[in-house]
This record gives structure tokens, sequence and C-alpha cells, in this order.
């Protein structure tokens, strides 16, 4: 199992502004952290700052010691693995087809699917609850049953590290959970380090052990969920007022809804 | 699993008799009127040394050529729609077709007379006017070293374009050489010759085979290029390498037979409305589905009408289209 270090990484699209400006996060391996904050300030380009698909203006992102810019495209996908947002694809694929793609890190080019291999989807197809749809066509899924497929192709790499980009936005409440559920399970059961962007604060607070809370391209705050979460910066960051209230020793955030 | 196994199969037995049936048709019938019956008595030793010039000079280094460069089109055709992620991707659009028709304009309105490897000035300046055109082409497309499918394609027709322009222009300029250029652009296999199957058909069979190697990529390719990227796949690479193959496929193909339309684009996606998106299924059938498609449209091209040959892009064409057009009416499998 893997750790990442991230240190004075700084990113630009264009030349006039950064997206990312100095960041430095350390995610213990088997933890699952979160990456929040608003619209435009930089979750998203740190995950893939993490993945390697973007290449840092300065600064580096480590996995165990080892620079992410040292990585073949092979030894990455074999290390991460990334479920980003439900995306659409037209091509009639069968769910098996798709969650077997995860093993290409694993096979040399002329090398085909082993049994091994199917055994693994398999096991991944199970473990994501979606094995009695591996035969169904992807132009047949709903979003939730969609995004449980591409857990599976995740899991299907087996990466020490997931990636996960906003992986429940448009899914309803009990595909949130249950998408969560087996995510947060990676993280306590098989030490696998999970690094979500989300973009429900209530949905942070339940599941992630750190967070890490971006503003306008900058580290606004990291720590322990309850830390990170206060009145103040929430506020500071997302420039509403916000409510925290607490039930049965829970907490949970909603903005103020003042007309 | 076992249902695709047997499909798959069965399509391939259909591809081989096809095949087979196409080859013999090709090998048998001609305006000469020489068939089967010549032949044995050709083999007893009771027929005139013709007999074997028409059965093997004539037609079957023609057969070949046909066969060979069916599949090298539709292979390429097949790759850069799974690349492009888009149906309406071949060699045309990524400017080969157009680069090659440039080329040979060029060799024949200035009348180069040179000869390499047996090929004449014209199949020697349509390969490399398909192979600059791309070059040409993928150097536009490269901004801070990295190279979009979407600027690809636009730099693609552009290219295009531009080539097809400057072959009109130089029609008009070169009035007494418009009837030579625009039978060239039309295409056929009338002047095969053992020098050009020796060449070309090694050139064609290795470049389509190294295609097929990308299979598993392209399948993946389809899922995004970020996707592909965490999926193991360097996508700069495949597409770099696969452009490359398909150019020198496509190149080949045109530079011996002129521009063939619709092979590169209607094969493929007969074949995938049949057998569905998987590349690895879809590239070797397209090979086969090609091959067997241009073969019996040149062997139309040449046996319909008595007096003269047809352009086989012609026939592709009108064959072709009407087939493919009730295949998506009857419904489509993929997008």
């Amino acid at each position: 199992m893997k750790n990442i270090s991230i240190k004075n990484l700084s990113y630009s699209y264009d030349s006039n502004t950064l997206a990312l400006d100095n960041i430095s996060i350390a995610i213990p391996k088997g933890s699952f952290c979160g990456i929040i904050g608003p619209n435009g300030s930089g979750k998203t380009t740190l995950l893939k700052c993490i993945s390697g698909y973007l290449k840092p203006q300065s600064g580096d992102v480590f996995i165990s010691n080892k620079r992410v810019s040292e990585f073949s495209t092979k030894e990455i996908a074999r290390t991460m693995a990334l479920v980003q947002q439900h995306f659409a694809l037209e091509y009639d694929f069968t769910v098996l087809e798709i969650v077997l793609t995860g093993r290409n890190p694993h096979l040399r080019r002329l090398q085909t699917e082993s049994t091994l291999d199917y055994d693994i989807a398999n096991d991944s197809m199970k473990r994501a609850e979606i094995f009695h749809l591996k035969d169904r066509m992807l132009t047949s899924l709903s979003g939730g049953e969609w995004q449980r497929m591409i857990l599976a192709r995740a899991l299907c790499q087996q990466a020490s590290i997931m990636l996960l980009d906003e992986p429940v936005t448009g899914l309803d409440i009990k595909h949130q959970v249950s998408f969560l559920n087996s995510a947060k399970k990676l993280a306590t059961e098989e030490g696998i380090s999970v690094v979500c962007v989300l973009h429900d604060l209530n949905l942070a607070l339940n599941y992630c052990d750190e967070i890490a809370l971006l503003n306008k391209g900058k580290l606004y705050d990291k720590g322990k969920p309850l830390q990170v979460l206060t009145k103040e910066n929430l506020e500071g960051v997302y420039e509403t007022k916000i409510d925290i209230f607490e039930k049965k020793g829970e907490k949970f955030i909603l903005p103020q809804y003042t007309s | 699993m076992k249902k695709q196994v047997t499909k798959t199969a069965l399509l391939s037995i259909i591809m081989f008799v096809l095949g087979a049936l196409a080859f013999l048709t090709a090998f048998f019938f001609g305006s000469s009127g020489v068939s089967f019956r010549e032949l044995i008595a050709f083999i007893r030793g009771s027929a005139d040394a013709s007999v074997y010039t028409i059965f093997f000079n004539l037609r079957l280094p023609r057969a070949l050529l046909a066969f060979v460069s069916g599949g090298a089109l539709s292979i390429s055709g097949a790759c850069l729609q799974g690349m492009f992620k888009n149906p309406m991707a071949d060699s045309y659009v990524v400017g080969v077709s157009s680069g090659a028709a440039l080329g040979a304009t060029i060799a024949l309105v200035f009348g180069f007379s040179i000869s390499w490897l047996g090929f004449g000035a014209v199949t020697v300046f349509a390969f490399l006017g398909g192979i600059g055109a791309i070059f040409f082409v993928y150097s536009i497309a490269k901004i801070k070293g990295k190279v979009s499918t979407f600027s690809l394609l636009l730099s693609g027709i552009a290219i295009s374009s531009l080539c097809s322009a400057l072959v009109y222009c130089m029609m008009i300029i070169f009035r007494d050489k418009m009837e030579h250029i625009v039978m060239w652009t039309m295409g056929s296999f009338s002047s095969s010759s053992w020098d050009k199957v020796k060449v070309a058909v090694p050139v064609m069979i290795v470049a389509s085979l190294l295609c097929s190697l990308f299979a598993r990529d392209l399948n993946i390719m389809l899922q995004g290029d970020e996707t592909a990227r965490h999926l193991g796949v360097n996508t700069g690479r495949v597409r770099r390498n696969l452009l490359i193959l398909t150019s020198v496929a496509a190149a080949s193909a045109v530079s011996v037979s002129g521009i063939i339309g619709f092979v590169g684009l209607i094969v493929p996606h007969m074949l995938r409305i049949i057998s569905g998106p998987d590349h690895k299924k879809l590239l070797p059938l397209s090979f086969f589905g090609g091959s067997i498609f241009l073969l019996v449209a040149d062997t139309l091209a040449r046996t319909v009408l008595d007096s003269q040959e047809i352009p086989v892009g012609v026939i592709t064409a009108l064959v072709g289209v009407p087939f493919f057009l009730y295949l998506l009416k009857r419904g489509r499998k993929t997008a």
C-alpha cells in the first residue's frame, strides 16, 4: 500500500493565474481523504496533478517517495485508478468488456486476457455489486449502475490508490451512500488510499478521515473533518452564511436559506 | 460470452467462404472470355501462352492487389474511426487520399518518367503525396507537444481541401491532362502487375497486421483520452503510431489503384453493425470484409460492360452505398 505526498505544488492553465498555488498535503496509506472547495478552487486540477495527467509548473507529487513524473503510463495505471463523474459512452460494449479494460495496465501488447484476468474482473464486479449486470449493454445502465461499473473497472486495476473525481454527482441519495460505503470499505478493509473530490459537505464530514479545503487554488485548511469543516472556514471559503446543527452526536452542515 | 464466440466464428467462416468465392470468380471471369475450360486446356498443353498470360500475369496480380488494397483501406478506416471516435473518419479525412491525388496529378501533368522498384512516377508520387500530407497534418496538429484528435481531424480536413483545390487548379491549367487525372481519381486496378504486387502487397499486409495490434488500445480510447491514460494507454504514442500505419496502408493502396472511395468508410460500419464495436473482432473482420468487397467490385468493374472497364470507385459507391443504407435502416447496433 502506498502513501501520497504533495510538495509545494503549483499549476497554471495559462501564464496569468495559478490554478494551484503552492499546495502541500500528505495523504497516509489506507486513508479516505476528501478534497473540497467551491467551484474553480482547483480540486479536479489537483487530482489530475496527483494522477500525472497534468504536469505541475513547480513542486512535485510523490507516491511512496517516487516522483509521479518518473512513472511510465502503465506504472501509473497499476498504481492509481480513477473514477470520474458519470459520462456518456455510446458504443455498445457489455459491462464485463468495460471492467476488463481495467486489466490493460497488467497486460503486454500481444497478451490477451487470461482466466486470471477474467477472475479478477468477476471479483471486482462482485465487490462493486454489479456482477448480475455483467452481460448488460452500457446503454441500458442507470447512473448508479454506471458509476458502480466504473468502480469495478478501477478495482480491476488492482491499484493501491483510488482517485475519485466527484463520483456521486448526479446520483440519488441511495446510490450516493451506497457508492461511498463501497469506497470507504476499500480504505478501511483493504488499505487502499482513497482521494475523493466531493461537493457535498455532509458526505465529506461523514466519510472522510482527512480533508483538504481549497479556495482559489490555495490550501485553505487541512486536517480532520471536524477541525476543517467549521462555520468560520466554510463561510470564508463559500462566501455564504452556513449553519452547523448537531443531532444525536452527529453534525449537519446547511446553508442559510435567506431570501 | 459463448454466444459471442460462436457469432465471431460464424462470421469468420462466412468471410472465408465469400473470400474464396470472390477470388475464384475474379480468377475465372474476364472480358476476354477465357475461363476454367481454357485453363484446363492450358494445363493439358493444348492452349497457347496467351491463356497463361491472362490467368497468371493479368488476373492473378490484379485480384491480389484488389484483395489486399481493399483490406488495407478498410482496416485503415476502422482504426481511424475508432481513434477519432468519429464515424466519418477515413483516409480521406486525414488527408492521405487527397495528398496522394495531388502527388499523382503532379506526376501526370509534368510527365515525370522516373521509375522505382518497377513502379511508375504516378504510383511513386501518389505514395509520397499521401505520406507527405499526413506528416504535414500531424505537424500542424501538434500544439505544445500534444496532438489532440480534434486538431488532427480539423487539420486533416483543411489539408485535404487544400490538396483537392490544388488538383482542380492543375486540371484547369493543364486541360489536356484532365481526363487522365479524373480517371486516376476514380480508381482502377487495370495497371496491376507482379512488380506492384511484390512491393505493395507485403507493405499493406504488414501495416494492417501492425494496426490490428492496437485493437485493445482503440477499445479503451473509445472511453475518452483521459480515461485511456488512466488505464495505461499512452494515447499520444498510440495515435502517432496508428496514424503512420494507417497512412502507409492507405497510401500504398491508393498509389497502386487511384482513389477508391467508400471502402474505408462503409465496410467498417457494415461490420460494426453486424459484429459490434470491439476492435479485436472488428479490425480483422474489416480487413477481410474490405478485401472481399473491393475484389468483387473490381471483378464487376471489368466484366459488366463488354466494351470498356468502369472505374472501380464508381462500383464501390453504386453497390456499397445502397447495401450500407439498407443495413443502417434495418437496425443500428452501435452509435
